[in-house]
């Protein structure tokens, strides 16, 4: 986790410094000479401490310290293995029984519900929420403000929060996509209808943010109930993640070995954009396509134009999950090396899945995907908007056979992206 | 006025559930036992609420069973519509 200028500010707001007074600060000059109490330095240290981890603050920083000055020292700090004891042991220091039985209402996270959001995390996920910033009030009250994530909560009328659903930015790199998820339901409230109520609720929320480009998800195959909801909110299938989610991650729902999800997205606002595709994925992607209304320029080709620059390129392991997701956001003539290294990595690490998500504005990938696919990997998924200037074209990696058996679909549309994988895959290096 | 079961089962399909379902299921027989699912029920529960105008509390809501269930609890709260 960061602890950026925001994130800061929240905490310097739990000191007792006004919102407003801290947004007004300038970032260059000591907190004191900006009428900030002298009492504040120390009370924001101890903050740091409680909920970062973070060494004792030196006395000229509490004495004179600017916002620059306190973040370059929390830059210099921060750590994951001790902000994450001391987030927990706070979570635990706070947490109070729930009340059973109780009214629960929905409403926007207010800066005085982050706590509670953190208990809910931690009573569900214990210490093995893979995101750190769900752990810490301040964060989650910053990534809200920044729009990074939308929380709503279900509250209880003693102010105890025992539901959660939000909007996130996660994995595409365009920052107008978000992902819907992360809905979490306190156990003892399992039996109410919390949960579609948060879904609903989100729903309602989506269309308020005027922002936003497209919306997602991934509905786990292991039963159709998440996959039903999404096509009652109108989610058109776009992609099937095959083996995504570790084994016994969904053990507890009976489902052994990894799961594989589905992708569904609803766009809210288009943009024209270019569309270049393989053709021997012409009839699974004009099936998808034919579920949006986009303003593409389709280009299907077999492949024989190579990329023009060099390839921009980002990834990141999940380690838990053992999945590498890759962005390529231009494809370049050195684009096998890319792949080859993609290869050697995930071998090396005994990746169970790499997911390459080409950028399909680029003239280049239909001989990217050519590339990946003589390496082994299949279709995936396509992505309208993933990228701030294109779709994306995911090609999948698997180092062993899905258990194409297990995979339960609602959809037609998904199951026929399903059976042009499994097809795909059947063929591989024939 | 008495709520019926075909009003019921037309609410339902406007919750969502396939008419063919919505159809097949018995009126004193438990919905969840005859397709219909985790996200059917609260969803039909707020299709109610939204149709009769009231808030019909969880806990009184995962004891109604079967269409006459529903019937009899809607019929007893004097739904508007």
């Amino acid at each position: 986790m960061d602890c950026d200028l925001d994130t800061l500010l929240v905490f310097l707001e739990q000191t007792g410094c006004p919102a407003e007074t801290a947004a007004a600060l300038a970032r260059d000059r000591p907190l004191t000479a900006q009428g900030i109490p002298s009492a504040t330095g120390p009370a924001l240290a101890a903050a740091l401490t409680e909920a970062l981890g973070m060494p004792d603050a030196p006395d000229a920083l509490v004495q004179e310290g600017s916002l620059d000055d306190w973040l370059e020292f929390v830059a210099r700090h921060i750590n994951d293995a001790t902000l994450k004891p001391a987030a927990l042991a706070r979570i635990v220091k706070s947490t109070e029984a729930i009340p059973h039985g109780q009214a629960f209402a929905l409403d926007r996270m207010q800066p005085q519900d982050a706590p509670g959001v953190t208990r809910l995390f931690h009573a569900i996920y214990d210490a093995h929420y893979p995101v750190l910033d769900y752990y810490v009030p301040e964060k989650l009250i910053a990534l809200n403000r920044q729009q990074a994530v939308l929380t709503l909560v279900s509250r209880l009328e003693t102010g105890e929060i025992v539901g959660h659903g939000a909007y996130y930015r996660s994995s595409p790199p365009n920052p107008a996509v978000y992902e819907q998820g992360q809905v979490l339901v306190n156990p003892d409230y399992r039996q109410t209808s919390m949960a579609f109520r948060l879904l609903r609720e989100l729903d309602t929320v989506s269309y308020a943010m005027t922002w936003a480009e497209a919306f997602w998800g991934e509905a786990v195959c292991n039963h159709v109930v998440t996959q039903k909801s999404g096509d009652r909110q109108g989610y058109t299938p776009c992609g099937i993640e095959l083996s995504l989610m570790p084994d016994g991650a969904y053990a507890k729902e009976g489902a052994a070995g990894r799961v594989s999800c589905m992708m569904a997205f609803r766009v809210h606002r288009d943009k024209p954009l270019p569309l270049y595709l393989p053709e021997d994925y012409r009839p699974v992607l004009e099936g998808i396509l034919s579920g949006f209304s986009l303003g593409r320029d389709v280009h299907f080709s077999s492949g024989d134009q190579t990329g023009c620059r060099e390839t921009v390129l980002d990834s990141r392991i999940f380690d838990l999950a053992q999945v590498e997701r890759v962005q390529v956001a231009a494809v370049g003539r050195d684009f096998p090396t890319h792949a080859d290294a993609l290869e050697e990595r995930a071998n090396r690490l005994g990746l169970a899945v790499v997911q390459v998500y080409l950028n399909a504005s680029c003239p280049g990938t239909p001989w990217a995907a050519q590339t990946l696919r003589r390496r082994g990997y299949v279709f995936g998924a396509l992505a309208p908007l993933w990228f701030p200037d294109g779709d994306a074209l995911m090609l999948q990696r698997l180092a062993a056979e899905p258990d194409f058996e297990a995979v339960k679909l609602y959809a037609d549309r998904a199951k026929a992206i399903m059976a042009h994988i499994r097809q795909e895959w059947g063929a591989r290096g024939r | 006025m008495a709520v019926t079961k075909a009003a019921l089962k037309e609410l339902l399909i406007l919750a969502g559930v396939e008419r063919a379902v919505v159809d097949a299921l018995p009126s004193d027989a438990p919905m969840l036992r005859h397709g219909i699912d985790s996200l059917d029920f609260p969803s039909f529960i707020v299709v109610l609420e939204e149709h009769f105008g009231l808030t019909i509390p969880e806990a009184e809501a995962w004891e109604l069973r079967t269409l006459d269930d529903f019937a009899a609890y809607l019929d007893a709260r004097a739904p508007k519509a």
